[in-house]
């Protein structure tokens, strides 16, 4: 494999490039965010992903999961067994979990038995690219996590399966919705920004997402606990929260064991605006991976419940998005489920907003 | 240098505990203005006062008034019990055992009672469930080691340390396989925080808890001053002597298990707090436990609530307890370790 030091945002004009000239004499041919070429004679027949959103990525533009022959332990039950993929993409729940455990450190010896075409991993470290490259495997090396980098997963899945119009058009969807939004709320000043603050955990330590990669002027709202240091979490105590004070909280929906009531039913908490308004909302399934193709429907939904919007045509939308990126029809219940309805039940105009 | 410390006067020794008093009440009054929600001094001396006598037409707020009587009055209190307990349980076990470097973990109270949090959190057991957990295992460690240490019909000193060290050793191994297994990214980090030790979400219910605990358990050593004394002789002295050596150490030992699994129940793993404590009060008081108990009681509350004042207001995040007691105790105890050196030994005058 050759090396080549390109930005990543070029990738997606070099795949173009490729692509309609028509110059790569392998079927699949592309540069990943290393900047190595990755040449196949043909779309990969065995894919494994320690990349935990990987699976549902290749999902999504594969349009199935034969090829895909392992994936990480670690989330596998939370997120495909047993959580909200279990109800919409069912065959994710049935694949191996054998490429690594914990962490991203790959399982070499199970991957090896699989024989694999290629193995998507983090590039964070070598020492997790190193051990497959050694016996010969070859890596597809993803970076994180800018909007950018999101946006090459599809690209980069679309070049792997060899369907680049379902990449593009999912980026489309993306883009659409990224628009309309902007559109709403561009003009909106900064003191009418809704304050939200993202709360994942509620113990002897608080942590909100200080700086998550969720464009958070689309929806109109403002985080509190933003600052320049990069760090997506921050562990604050309770003191520091009802400095903040905002006006309204959302619970990651991989925040398994919080849900509004866990807010309203703590007498410390009791003084915060956010709990005398019952603004407390968990964000619906759809938000589950950040890297998931669907995460962009998280930026109407808060703007809905920031700014109090009825939106019953949400709903549509959540089913128009799960049937061109996964191609399931989602009915009724499911779509309650995605969006929390009994959860969120109690919380201020949660029902009315999305009937 | 500590040496230098010591008050010679009965008289001035008499008076060390009211001022000691004194101080624990001052630092407790300024730990409740201080914090990262600000609030005015007087706010908080009406928010006070508001539960003695309800003040008409009183503004201040909900957020304050849950800040000061609901966040910031239960850890004082309870900084104030676990720096008490712990501090009198490390005197008691160094007196106890002859051994000025011995402290509440030595028994292997301290890992039973981490294993048995461990496994809770591991578990997803929360709140009453995992005190009560941790107070078992911690309980249950003290048995294991009584057991371990009788040979013979006889329990030595020597070996209930090594059986102590036996069965922390133990459970320090199960944490670690507990943390192993646990979830990396909701569990683990919560075990590790946990085990760290930290008050930051101490209610009454769990002060009242710790209090069951640390309370009678101090008030029963306080009672065995004379007899700690004693044992601190050597147990063929203290049987000449007339004291029951082996009902003694029983009780004293006992009482400590409770106070130190109430704690770490509580709050988690706290270290260095009953080792360094009692050094620096037999600096002042000398090693006679009739002095030596309530002075470093006085200042092992003074000290958790210093430290747990800091832990609050140095950064936006709690620094857990555990780090800032090691940080200090560590060069706090070298210098002690070192002037047991120049002096040939441990002083027990």
């Amino acid at each position: 494999m050759k090396r080549h030091p390109l930005h990543s945002g070029l990738l997606a004009v070099i795949f173009s490039v490729l692509t309609t000239a028509g110059v790569s004499a392998a079927e699949v041919d592309f540069v990943d965010h290393r900047g190595v070429a990755i040449k196949l004679p043909s779309p990969p027949k065995k894919v494994v992903t320690i990349v935990r959103s990987g699976p549902i990525i290749y999902r999504a533009i594969d349009g199935t999961t034969e090829h895909i022959s392992a994936v990480n332990q670690s989330f596998y039950k939370r997120d495909f067994v047993s959580g909200q993929y279990a109800v919409t993409v069912p065959e994710l729940g049935d694949l191996a979990s054998t490429a690594a455990r914990e962490g991203f450190a790959p399982n070499v010896e199970e991957i090896l038995k699989i024989k694999p075409d290629v193995i998507i991993q983090w590039i964070y470290d070598p020492k997790i690219i190193e051990p497959l490259e050694r016996v010969g495997l070859t890596v597809v090396g993803w970076d994180c996590c800018t909007a950018e980098h999101r946006r090459d997963y599809l690209t980069m899945v679309g070049q792997l399966t060899g369907n680049v119009q379902q990449a593009e058009k999912i980026l489309q969807m993306q883009d659409n919705s990224a628009t309309a939004m902007r559109s709403e709320f561009s003009g909106v000043p900064k003191e009418k920004l809704v304050s939200v603050l993202h709360i994942d955990q509620l113990a002897d330590q608080i942590r909100v997402i200080a700086n998550g990669s969720l464009d958070l002027s689309l929806s109109g709202v403002s985080n509190p606990s933003a600052d320049d240091s990069g760090k997506w979490w921050k562990t604050v105590d309770l003191e520091q929260l009802f400095n903040w004070n905002p006006e309204m909280i959302v619970i990651p929906p991989y925040a398994k064991n919080l849900t509004p009531e866990t807010f309203f039913k703590n007498p410390l908490l009791a003084g915060l605006k956010a709990v005398k308004n019952k603004r407390i909302y968990k964000i619906p399934a759809f938000a589950g991976s950040p890297d998931a193709p669907e995460k962009y429907l998280e930026s109407p939904w808060l703007a809905a419940v920031a700014h109090r919007k009825e939106v019953p045509e949400f709903r549509t939308e959540i089913q128009t998005a799960y049937k061109s990126i996964y191609g399931v029809d989602l009915n009724k219940m499911q779509i309650d489920k995605i969006l929390w309805v009994q959860d969120n039940s109690n919380s201020q105009g949660y029902l009315a907003s999305f009937k | 240098m500590l040496k230098k410390l010591k008050i010679e006067s009965g008289r001035e020794q008499l008076l060390l505990v009211p001022g000691l008093i004194g101080l624990l009440t001052i630092v407790v009054l300024y730990s409740v203005t201080i914090g990262r929600y600000e609030l005015q001094v007087v706010d908080v001396a009406m928010i006070l006062w508001d539960n003695i006598s309800p003040i008409v037409g009183s503004d201040w707020g909900d957020l304050k008034e849950i800040v000061v009587e609901q966040v910031r009055l239960p850890r004082i209190l309870a900084a104030v019990l676990i720096g008490y307990g712990l501090a009198v349980s490390g005197a008691a076990l160094q007196g106890l055992f002859r051994n000025p470097l011995v402290d509440p973990g030595i028994i292997g109270v301290t890992a039973g009672a981490g294993f048995g949090g461990t496994l809770a959190i591991l578990m997803g057991i929360q709140s009453y469930g995992l005190l009560a957990i941790s107070f078992c295992f911690g309980i249950g460690s003290i048995v294991l080691v009584s057991f371990l240490a009788r040979v013979r019909g006889r329990t030595s000193i020597l070996m209930l340390v090594l059986s102590g060290v036996v069965i922390s050793a133990f459970f320090s191994a199960a944490i670690s396989i507990a943390k192993l297994l646990a979830d990396p990214f909701q569990k683990l980090p919560a075990i590790t925080y946990w085990l760290m030790g930290s008050i930051a979400s101490v209610n009454y219910t769990d002060l009242l808890l710790l209090s069951i605990a640390v309370v009678p358990a101090s008030i029963i050593i306080y009672l065995l001053r004379y007899q700690i004394n004693i044992l601190s002789l050597g147990e063929e002295k203290a049987r000449a002597l007339g004291v029951k050596v082996i009902l003694m150490q029983w009780v004293i030992l006992i009482a400590t298990a409770m106070i130190s699994a109430g704690v770490v129940a509580t709050c988690g793993i706290i270290g260095w707090v009953g080792l360094v404590t009692p050094h620096v009060a037999r600096a002042f008081v000398g090693a006679n436990h009739v002095r030596l108990l309530p002075v470093t009681g006085l200042i092992g509350a003074i000290y958790v609530l210093i430290v747990d004042d800091l832990a609050r207001t140095v950064t936006t995040a709690e620094i857990p307890l555990g780090i800032i007691t090691a940080l200090v105790g560590v060069p706090v105890f070298a210098v002690i370790l070192r002037r047991m050196q120049t002096h040939g030994g441990w002083s027990r005058d």
